[in-house]
């Protein structure tokens, strides 16, 4: 047959045979392996054609279902050799095996799609492929393009065709649609040209088979045949609607250019119709994935007729019985109003009878009383629907300002209020008993419904505001009065999905939180756990609410306390107590004492620990902070202190006696946390009133007073616990947090400790200590915040030398370059704050600092190498601030590092460096030109320094290239665009050097993103 | 509406339509209440069966807006071609995803940014990668940080040094950042 060059098979044909039959012999699993690798070779070989053609003629349909296969493969990945007579003899040879030969239904299937993907090649010239095929089908041979004229028309030739020949053409059908589909976008057109002009053939095929099998389905059950006769309809209408669904598809990406060509497939869409009404398998779900995909498809008489059958008997009857049919049918309707959404007819005509109908079908979808996700998988449908109504109608109100709204929008706006009162029915969630028996997708189901039913709500509100709330608020007050706690769980859970935007509603908020709500829910132990977690969420959401309103809090924050005891709601009460309590301090110092009272009762709690604790003690501590003395809050500081004390302590005993290390640790973990978090809450609130008489005058009240024990116990525990428990990077960061609290502080208070005391700390810990890097942070943020301290100079220099040691021990910013990064911002702390405190030390500090801060641009660690490129920035930028303090002491230190700073930038520019850290390294480089009279000299000397280029040197393009480097370097200083780029050619032409030079001497590529 | 508005609209639609469970997204509001395309409000959750699970991360998503050109004379541009701003505005360039407040994490900058591949204009952004990718992307990253672009130091340190003490410290921020 098609093969170019006769040639000897490399293997018998029985041979071939009896391979291709041991693959599906159970016996020989271990030999499946090695056949398939030869069969494989042979299907591929030259003779594979041949090959696959004798193995159709074998009577086994294993042996032919295979040789259908290999002329895939031929087809697929040698077709492209064969001639304009091959080809011929290719698709003559295929079609004479589809119409005579075949008894199995797979090798007949393969055979479909192998004729399918053989017309989608540009090999193929075949055009009138289904007319071809049914003709071939009625006299047995292959009857090809050329010839068809003579014969009789396919109206004719098709109805007396066997249904299993008609299967086939369908199959076939369906399978040229799906290739040519995949054709899509590829600018050669032929294929869909050809393809197209089956549309008439087609049209006649689907109404041939599609009558059959819907005649087929109406036998009467009297009929001797009846139960074959409605078998072999349900197949031809199956087949038939795959067919259609196949080519509506496609028609949607082809036909553009023919539109005219659309009435063949539409005049089909009443039959496939029918197909409903006898419960033909996936009938539905193909008529919803075509609303879905291509409602164009349908004009609107056939939606007419589809919604007549929607609420016909056939209909309703299946919206009366929750079941997958109801499901399907559920697609459609959703699909259906979709679609009248999406024309805008559904909300802009409210008189339309139709429309009306057409969202009353909506609503009641969401009124069956079934558990969603588990039984009722309707509501997950319709609420899809619901969301793009809500949607649909937010986003025309943003068109229009209040009051000028068209007359429609006052009943689209009630049905959205309609579908939030349906689904806060639905988001329910079932007594225990139901529940307990869901599976964990079940579980999931309900909570993405719940999720998305908030979503729709939050959307909703957009357009219904405070009615909203309202409803809300009173569903919510009614399951209250009633006991009904999961319905009060659904309303409260609907009430925080409008917290954040609900506003000036407080009068009707007031009207929930009045009741003794959460008294209730603290008092009754039978109140189901989700509905507790819900209102302990309902806090969280509603914090505003309750800080514009504090006189509700003596309920909350007891119930926020009780809350704790149970391990699910421990964290989040916790947080909510402590925002709540430093939001509204000065409402409750009053409550102090009760407080304290509780916290005794929470510490019996297994929940009590490090992370419970340490919030507690901060809500509590900021209320604390509000007292109104010095001496009040020396008191309340003094109570707070004893808890930390007592978990300090303990954790000093458990671990001396090597007890219980893990848990000294543990304790001592507790209590550094509890005390940043102290610090935290009395660190004076933004808008708190500053009094500048105690500012100036500087009350010494905690630093010599009496207040001075608090210091000092503060600085005992750091300084114990942290010598207890040196290598737990924990304990460090807590430790650097409690230092931190009282930094920003502008006027006086406990954890304002004198400027030495951080300093102490600091330059105790060393290259072994944990968060090291978080140590070099706080001593950044202490030169930040102390430069106007009468301490900075001398504590300064203690900093400066303790840096130096760092990087002295460190060696090379390789060898720690995070670390290297906190030593490098540390520096530039000192620079940006007072770069003139460098003027007393000794050379040597200066210059092991800075020949550090230069290793780390050259250095191929991107973090230090952009640490260093900003240190330079600073200092560099400096040399021009005429007037300031530092201007002399940078220029000095440039006078110094000037050379050796651009030298180490132009080595990463002259390739070193990976290209999302070249534009770090650019700014010092500009800043210096702009700036510095002799970067030319530095620039052109670094140049010469710079071993790539000397291997170069003599090649008389690459000096050509340094030049007009330089040059436009010196010219495009103050234009940041054009010296990057100039930059980055240069960069780039280096990158090329390297790779002509020595490609295996290439710095390992750093590739970086930021 | 320009193409960015349009696609930003389209976006939200998707979103709405489609999102994967535990993420939220959406357009933030001005102190006016009014909504805000350009700039949305979205949360990441910890993925399953990691050591973020449990976790909610809050980012903010910026969408760069088109920069016209200075026109020097508005009589001119009649003689010349239109100038755009689709080149200086998303998609043609990345969101920028900040966390809020910034994540203790190796490629997270101290500012919030997040360091990622499909988020850099020079590297993975195409313009049909959607919201969803990113989100999906980002919560990748989480549990899978890059050890080849660190972008602060105090978080790549400990996960280089210590895992156990780099874990504990997630399991800290999870407790913290809990999803509802």
């Amino acid at each position: 047959m098609a093969a170019p060059q006769a040639q000897a098979l490399p293997l018998a044909l029985p041979d071939i045979e009896a391979l291709v039959k041991t693959l599906y012999d159970p016996g020989q699993a271990t030999k499946i392996p090695q056949t398939e690798a030869t069969l494989r070779v042979l299907q591929r070989s030259p003779q594979g054609w041949e090959i696959g053609d004798a193995l159709l003629n074998s009577a086994d349909p294993n042996v032919q279902f295979f040789g259908a296969l290999t002329l895939t493969v031929k087809v697929n990945a040698d077709s492209a050799d064969l001639n304009e007579e091959e080809s011929a003899q290719l698709l003559s040879k295929l079609i004479h095996h589809l119409v005579t030969n075949p008894s199995s239904a797979t090798a007949t299937r393969k055979l479909c799609s192998t004729l399918a993907q053989y017309f989608t090649k540009p090999i193929s010239s075949w055009v009138e492929c289904i007319r071809s095929l049914t003709l071939s089908f009625a006299l047995q041979r292959p009857v090809l393009d050329d010839t068809l004229d003579g014969h009789p028309s396919t109206w004719d030739v098709l109805p007396p065709l066997a249904d299993n020949h008609l299967l086939t053409l369908l199959d076939f059908a369906m399978n040229v649609a799906d290739e040519a589909k995949k054709l899509s976008n590829r600018p050669d057109q032929r294929p869909h040209e050809r393809l197209i002009a089956n549309v008439e053939s087609l049209e006649v095929l689907l109404q041939v088979a599609f009558g059959r099998g819907i005649k087929y389905l109406s036998t009467p059950p009297d009929d001797p045949n009846y139960e074959r006769l409605l078998q072999a309809g349900e197949k031809l209408c199956v087949a038939s609607f795959e067919c259609f669904l196949g080519w509506i598809f496609y028609a949607q990406s082809e036909f553009k250019a023919v539109p005219e060509k659309l009435i063949h497939l539409r005049s089909i869409t009443e039959l496939s119709f029918s197909c409903l009404e006898y419960h033909v398998d996936d009938a539905m779900e193909h008529i919803a994935t075509i609303l879905e995909g291509y409602p164009k498809f349908f004009e609107e008489e056939h939606l007419y007729m589809l919604w007549g059958l929607i609420t016909s008997q056939w209909g309703l009857e299946i919206l009366k019985n929750l079941d997958a049919e109801t499901v399907s049918l559920a697609r459609i309707i959703v699909a259906y109003g979709s679609e009248l959404v999406e024309t805008k007819k559904l909300y802009q005509e409210p008189d339309n009878g139709h429309c009306q109908q057409v969202s009353s079908f909506l609503h009641e979808l969401l009124k069956y009383p079934d558990p969603v996700g588990v039984e009722d998988e309707v509501a997950l449908i319709a609420l899809d629907f619901w969301s793009t109504y809500t949607s649909a109608i937010a986003e025309e109100s943003f068109l229009y300002s209040e009051g000028e709204h068209p007359p429609w929008f006052v009943a689209a706006r009630s049905h959205v209020f309609q579908a939030i009162s349906e689904l806060l029915q639905k988001i329910i969630y079932p007594p225990s008993e139901v529940t307990k028996t869901w599976d964990s997708d079940a579980k999931k189901t309900f909570k993405v419904f719940r999720m998305d039913v908030r979503d729709i709500t939050m959307e909703a509100f957009e357009l219904l505001r405070n009615e909203l709330t309202e409803q809300f608020i009173d569903f919510s007050i009614q399951a209250l009065e009633v006991k009904r706690w999961l319905e009060l769980e659904a309303g409260l859970f609907c009430l925080i999905s409008v917290a954040d935007a609900a506003t000036a509603v407080d009068d009707k908020l007031s009207r929930i939180f009045e009741r003794p709500l959460f008294n209730t829910i603290s008092d009754n132990t039978g109140i189901p756990a989700v509905t507790r977690r819900t209102a302990v969420d309902l806090v969280a959401a509603f914090n505003h609410f309750f800080m514009r309103n504090p006189h509700f809090l003596p309920q909350v924050l007891p119930f926020l306390l009780g809350a704790l005891a149970q391990p699910s709601l421990a964290q989040g009460a916790a947080k909510s107590f402590a925002s709540l309590c430093s939001e509204c301090r000065r409402t409750l110092t009053g409550e102090l004492p009760s407080f304290f009272q509780m916290y005794d009762q929470f510490l019996t709690y297994a929940t009590a620990e490090e992370s419970t604790k340490s919030k507690v003690l901060e809500g509590i501590a900021a209320i604390v902070q509000a007292e109104s003395s010095e001496e009040k809050q020396l008191a309340g500081l003094q109570d707070l202190f004893q808890y930390v004390a007592h978990d300090a302590m303990q954790a000093l005993n458990l671990t001396k006696d090597g007890n219980d290390s893990e848990q000294g640790l543990v304790l001592a973990l507790t209590a550094l946390k509890c005390l940043s978090c102290i610090g935290k809450a009395l660190q004076a609130p933004d808008d708190g009133v500053v009094d500048l008489d105690e500012v100036a005058n500087g009350s010494t009240f905690w630093t010599r007073g009496p207040g001075k024990d608090i210091q000092t116990q503060i600085l005992n525990f750091i300084t114990y616990l942290t010598q207890v428990f040196p290598a737990n990077d924990e304990i460090i960061e807590s430790a650097c947090n409690s230092l931190r609290a009282g930094f920003k502080e502008v006027g006086p208070g406990p954890f304002v400790l004198p400027a030495a005391a951080a300093v102490d700390y600091i330059t105790r810990t060393t290259i072994q200590t944990p968060r090291l890097t978080y140590v070099l942070e706080t001593a950044c943020c202490w030169v930040s915040c102390h430069k106007g301290s009468s301490d900075f100079e001398p504590q300064s220099q203690r900093l400066l030398h303790y840096d130096l040691g760092i990087m002295q021990a460190l060696q090379h910013p390789r060898n720690e370059p995070e670390v290297s990064v906190g030593c490098i911002e540390l520096i530039q702390s000192f620079i940006k704050q007072n770069a003139s405190i460098l003027k007393h030390e000794h050379p040597d500090v200066l210059k092991g600092t800075f020949d550090f801060s230069v290793e780390c641009i050259k250095s191929p660690e991107v973090l230090p190498k952009r640490a260093a490129a900003s240190l330079w920035r600073d200092i560099i930028e400096k040399t021009a601030s005429s007037g300031s303090p530092d201007q002399a002491m940078c220029q000095e230190i440039v006078g110094h590092f000037g050379q050796a700073v651009t030298s180490a930038l132009i080595a990463n520019i002259s390739g070193e460096v990976d290209a999302s850290s070249l534009e770090h390294i650019v700014i010092p480089l500009r800043k210096l030109i702009q700036n510095d009279r002799h970067s030319k000299v530095y620039i052109s000397s670094a140049l010469s320094e710079q071993p790539l280029l000397q291997r170069v040197q003599g090649e008389e393009a690459v000096q050509d290239m340094i030049r007009k480097f330089i040059e436009s370097l010196m010219r495009n200083a103050k234009n940041s665009t054009a010296f990057k780029e100039a930059v980055k050619t240069f960069w780039q032409g280096c990158k090329q050097l390297q790779m002509q030079l020595a490609p295996q001497t290439m710095h390992p590529g750093h590739h970086f993103n930021y | 509406m320009s193409l960015c508005m349009n696609r930003l609209s389209e976006e939200r639609k998707q979103w709405r339509r489609d999102h994967p469970f535990g993420f939220f997204a959406k357009p933030a509001r001005n102190s006016a209440g009014m909504m805000d395309l350009k700039k949305w409000e979205v949360g990441v959750p910890g993925k399953e069966k990691t050591i973020w699970e449990g976790g909610l991360f809050k980012l903010e998503v910026t969408f760069p807006e088109g920069t016209y050109p200075p026109q020097k004379t508005p009589l001119a541009s009649s003689s010349q071609p239109r100038l755009t701003s689709e080149a200086t505005e998303y998609p043609t360039k990345p969101p920028k995803c900040k966390f809020t407040p910034p994540l203790f994490h190796p490629n997270v900058y101290p500012s919030g940014t997040v360091c990622l591949s499909i988020l850099n204009e020079d590297e993975g952004w195409k313009p049909a990668i959607t919201i969803k990718e990113i989100l999906l992307g980002i919560q990748s990253l989480l549990d899978e940080p890059n050890p080849e672009s660190p972008a602060q130091a105090d978080a790549f340190n400990l996960f280089k040094k210590d895992k156990v003490a780099y874990e504990k410290k997630i399991r800290t921020i999870v407790k913290e950042n809990p999803a509802p």
